[in-house]
């Protein structure tokens, strides 16, 4: 039934199958940090999103040792709070950035306000996680009972039992397609939909 | 498609199939229907009039007014789990107005017909050639895609912008701008800056 | 029913952090009373934190790095001294249950959106039939607040320099465009004109980037009753 080359996923979702990203592997040591305080899998955590938390702190901060602190106050949240991560409600890339970006965010105010008011956790919960991804035009998913049998499938097939059979293709397929590695057609998507913006902006005023 | 302007312009209220994908005038999907009100509405849109497919109200922030899909049923069959297989192709794009729901839970509205770049003849040379060589080698390779499209591919520059447009994974928003203010030759260049070597 | 939501550019900068407090806390109250943005907020994060974390690290609108340059600076850190100072401890953070905040306008309490929680709320000030609670987020020329409109009352015509949200947390009023209702999120720029007049009373949250200009009759005396109402 699913033989479709062309299976509808959305935007999140194929980038979320992305094969550069181990996805279960990070949610396991994240299980593993929260159950069993294991520090073998924190180490294996840190090892994969530090030096990139570096990175992009250094984009925000231009001083060295606060990027360092988004670091130290990045990892030492995801430690003390690998137990409010819910896999249900999103990846584990997901949840660690809304860490890191509320980190970010806290520290910027302190910077450029002088304000010590820790809001980012009011404003982005980290606990109640992100709204589950559930695409579903609601419409079509009235019954809770439905809604339950849906989420049970494998996700390349949940957008079959939604309504419709493919759409779009995913960045894998593009890819695979044009005979080109993902990352260009990553790049060059991101680089077309960045000009596009600036026309909308333009048509906009 | 000329029996349908006159039976909106009668005023008869068209179903909506809230559904989120993105379908320009030619382009068409194999959806699966399975709930009673939408079973209903198939059976009123058999009559003749059609029915609209409607994208989520935030993926059309890029367009001034509520638009949808009027699409016609071309097949339809029961799929292996028994479930009711319609293709459909979209034969115009529509404003959506005055929409109401009866007892069923089912939404109608009023349509009106806009015209849409797709809709347009331009020459061959505006289009890379690649374009249409490569959506015919990916429309050949895909079960459904081939069975849907097979006998109307064509090389018509319009077409093949349109149906990369829906193909692309990008967002139903971003999608959306190409009904909204977007030309032709900006959906054009938006494909072209990402479908070549 | 919501009409008016953020543009998709606003939620971007929102889910990156570059946001300013006023702005960043105006987003997610909506998008509490807005599944269709909280759904999209929560899509775009899916898809910038895979960015972000993707090994080749080429997101384009974020940072180009020098690779070299970059190695040698990470290199200056221990991670293992940092790995063995935050495993040093195995506290876990305990959540505290999140007690609903109240607010008072007029005899009716209203309670306190999430994401104004920890923000801290001047004193009520009153003119007629407005009342506006200053939030102390110390942005220079940004200003937020609590305005509560009693019923029948309103804002002089007005244009203002900057932007201007409204959000409107209870209630609803009306303006030349029509009428706008609970959740509904408003960014008007300087090109716009407007003068909400609310029939029912209304509570909403605004933030502003500049003092108001008003452009009608005595109002224009009044003219530095602007700064006091957003």
């Amino acid at each position: 039934m699913q033989t479709n080359l062309l299976c509808k996923e959305t935007n999140a979702k194929s980038i979320k199958m992305s094969d550069e990203i181990d996805h279960p592997q990070l949610c396991l040591w994240l299980k593993a940090v929260s159950e069993n305080r294991n520090k073998q899998a924190f180490t294996h955590l840190f090892n994969f999103f530090a030096p990139k938390i570096i990175r992009i702190a250094r984009s925000k901060f231009p001083n060295e040792a606060q990027a360092n602190e988004v670091v130290q106050e990045t990892m030492s949240n995801v430690w003390r709070k690998a137990h409010l991560f819910n896999q249900d409600k999103g990846a584990a890339t997901t949840w660690v950035y809304t860490v890191m970006r509320n980190v970010t965010f806290d520290m910027l105010r302190k910077v450029k306000a002088n304000k010590e008011d820790n809001l980012s956790d009011d404003i982005w919960p980290i606990a109640e996680g992100l709204v589950s991804d559930d695409d579903a035009y609601e419409d079509h998913l009235e019954t809770e009972n439905l809604k339950a049998v849906i989420d049970n499938l494998p996700e390349s097939q949940r957008e079959v039992v939604k309504g419709f059979y493919f759409m779009e293709m995913t960045q894998e397929q593009l890819a695979e397609k044009l005979n080109l590695p993902l990352g260009t057609i990553k790049s060059r998507l991101r680089l077309a939909l960045a000009k596009l913006k600036v026309k909308l902006g333009e048509n906009h005023d | 498609m000329k029996d349908i302007i006159k039976s909106s312009s009668k005023a008869i209220k068209i179903p909506i199939f809230p559904l989120a994908i993105f379908l320009l005038p030619e382009g068409k999907v194999r959806l699966r229907i399975f709930e009673a009100k939408y079973l209903k509405m198939i059976s009123i849109a058999s009559n003749g009039q059609g029915f609209v497919i409607k994208l989520p109200k935030d993926s059309q922030k890029n367009s001034s007014a509520t638009w949808g899909s009027l699409v016609k049923t071309e097949d339809f069959n029961q799929g292996e789990d028994g479930i009711l297989e319609v293709d459909v192709k979209c034969l115009s794009l529509v404003k959506i107005n005055d929409v109401s729901m009866n007892s069923d839970g089912l939404q109608f509205c009023n349509t009106k017909v806009f015209p849409h770049w797709s809709q347009q003849q331009y020459s061959q040379h505006q289009v890379a050639e690649h374009l249409a060589d490569m959506l015919a080698g990916i429309m050949s390779e895909d079960t459904m895609l081939k069975h849907l499209y097979s006998r109307q591919l064509t090389q018509d520059p319009a077409w093949i912008v349109a149906r990369w447009l829906e193909l692309l994974p990008v967002s139903l928003a971003i999608k959306s701008s190409f009904v909204g203010n977007q030309d032709f030759n900006q959906a054009k260049n938006f494909v072209e800056s990402i479908i070549h070597k | 029913m919501i009409k008016h939501h953020p543009t998709f550019e606003l939620l971007q900068s929102f889910v990156n952090g570059d946001l300013p407090a006023s702005l960043s806390a105006g987003i997610a109250i909506h998008a509490d009373m807005c599944q269709e943005c909280q759904r999209q907020i929560s899509q775009l994060t899916d898809q910038i934190a895979e960015a972000n974390f993707e090994f080749e690290a080429n997101f384009l609108d974020r940072f180009i790095i020098d690779e070299e340059k970059d190695l040698d600076e990470i290199a200056t850190i221990d991670f293992d001294d940092m790995i063995a100072g935050i495993t040093a401890s195995d506290e876990i953070e305990v959540l505290k249950e999140k007690e609903d905040k109240f607010i008072s306008f007029n005899d009716t309490n209203y309670k306190l959106p999430d994401a104004l929680h920890n923000m801290v709320l001047g004193k009520p000030a009153q003119i007629g039939k407005l009342s506006r609670s200053r939030i102390q987020l110390d942005e220079d020329e940004i200003h937020s607040s609590l305005l509560h409109i009693k019923p029948g009352g309103g804002v002089p015509e007005h244009t203002h320099k900057g932007f201007e949200l409204t959000l409107l947390l209870d209630g609803s009023f009306e303006d030349e465009q029509g009428t706008y209702v609970k959740g509904d999120f408003i960014m008007l720029n300087s090109e716009h004109q407007h003068h909400p007049v609310s029939e029912h009373g209304c509570l909403c949250y605004t933030v502003a980037n500049d003092a108001l200009h008003f452009t009608k009759g005595i109002n224009k005396l009044l003219n530095p009753i602007g700064s006091f109402i957003y």
